[in-house]
């Protein structure tokens, strides 16, 4: 074999003379095994060269990854890459209890509902909708904002976070069972909107005074999530309302 | 996936990775990390993994971008996560532990040949790409430095000049050194999958 490599890189080298190129050129074209050793070779003499010709590239290109690696996906995860809204649970939770002792006779919804503001990260086909959307949601016209989601969604369908938002805004709007609708095949799913979809589907039941329901569907939050703290809280005030 | 489609908006991410935009790489992560880590999560990784596999997921779709021009003409986080789904089956493989298909991913996966396809070409590409330059970094290094000046362009001579060798002994050296690299690849137990 090391002389077929010799010839190889002779002939690509351009070391070979005149009537040599024509012999190996004359093989090439007659002699397929004889072909397919040669572009198996240079295939792979290309894909280290190229790799080569790359390195300083590829090199600041993994210190840039490992550096976002390391700041996105640091442990606990969700601490680092949760966006604003989800210290807001956490924040809401110890806040709970305080608005619990100070606002007795206030309404359970009312002191546990939260609307997560909305930041639309996914995007597809018709993109000037989802701006619109956000705007709408943000500023509290979620009769608006649900169009635009159904919009979005029809073009969309996997939109997962439309989805989620929809969610939210039909049961700001209090049309709970569509809502609920949306939300809990959500909350069965496996994607990153699951638990919030879950905890949301409880507020559903919470807004039309459900207590049994709404305790039901907090039970399904997993240990762990974000919303595990206010759930256990929530738990505590439903269990009593239920005796 | 050819350059005749129409690009998809989000080919800039592409551009990106290609040209080392670190702002632009940013709005990857601030998308897909959060559903990479709980997917990662419910198929038996954790954080850490998560993170390895995201970054060698990017590597392995620049690498395929730049090995032949191709125009993205379908959603960035399509692609991506099958080429994640992918990377993480195939870790789960080399751990011998069975694969979890039971947790789909939902949401962002796109059905359709051609991106499937090229998710698997992506992939392919990556893991010759990795057995490559693990064979290569099993040479002796003085094989390794030789191909390297040689592949890079200098002239025999040159290479010869630079290690301090005769002409005779280098040309001998370069055809020993390659066959040895071939044969180490032609070994390697996953060659006959990956090429």
């Amino acid at each position: 074999m090391k002389e077929l490599y010799d010839l190889f890189e002779s002939y690509l080298e351009k070391e070979l003379t005149e009537k040599e190129i024509q012999a190996f050129e004359l093989k090439l074209k007659e002699d397929s095994p004889f072909r397919e050793q040669f572009e198996s070779y240079q295939a792979l003499r290309r894909q280290y060269q190229d790799s080569w010709k790359h390195e300083e590239t590829d090199h600041s290109l993994k210190q840039t990854l490992q550096t976002l690696g390391n700041e996105y996906f640091a442990s606990p995860p969700k601490k680092k890459i949760a966006p604003l809204w989800f210290i807001i649970p956490t924040l809401a939770a110890a806040c709970a209890l305080l608005v619990f002792l100070f606002r007795p006779g206030a309404d359970l919804y009312t002191r546990y509902f939260q609307a997560p503001p909305a930041a639309f990260t996914e995007k597809g086909d018709g993109q000037q909708w989802y701006q619109q959307a956000e705007q709408a949601y943000n500023q509290g016209d979620f009769a608006t904002a649900s169009g635009l989601m159904d919009s979005i969604l029809q073009k969309n369908p996997d939109a997962v976070q439309i989805a989620f938002y929809k969610g939210i805004s039909l049961l700001e709007l209090g049309q709970l069972a569509a809502c609920r609708a949306v939300l809990e095949p959500l909350a069965e799913g496996t994607s990153s909107f699951s638990e919030d979809a879950q905890w949301f589907v409880s507020m559903a039941y919470l807004k039309e005074k459900n207590y049994a329901a709404s305790l039901s569907e907090l039970q399904k939050i997993p240990a762990g999530s974000v919303w595990e703290e206010k759930a256990e809280i929530l738990k505590k005030e439903l269990k009593k309302k239920l005796k | 996936m050819t350059s005749n489609s129409p690009a998809h908006p989000d080919h800039r991410f592409i551009e990106a990775l290609l040209a080392n935009d670190d702002g632009l790489i940013r709005e990857i992560y601030d998308r897909y990390s959060r559903e990479t880590i709980q997917w990662i999560a419910r198929n038996k990784g954790n954080a850490d993994d998560a993170r390895d596999i995201f970054q060698e997921a990017l590597i392995a779709i620049t690498l395929r971008a730049r090995k032949r021009s191709f125009v993205l003409t379908c959603s960035f986080g399509a692609y991506f996560f099958l080429v994640v789904r992918g990377k993480w089956y195939n870790e789960l493989r080399k751990r011998s532990q069975r694969m979890v298909t039971s947790q789909p991913w939902e949401g962002l996966i796109e059905k359709g040949e051609d991106i499937e396809k090229l998710a698997e070409e992506t992939l392919l590409e990556h893991q010759r790409e990795m057995l490559f330059q693990e064979k290569l970094r099993q040479l002796p290094e003085r094989c390794r430095e030789l191909l390297q000046l040689s592949w890079k362009g200098s002239k025999m001579e040159e290479v010869a000049r630079q290690m301090g060798v005769t002409y005779a002994y280098a040309r001998k050296k370069k055809s020993e050194c390659i066959a040895s690299l071939v044969a180490s690849i032609q070994d390697a137990k996953e060659f006959i999958q990956l090429f």
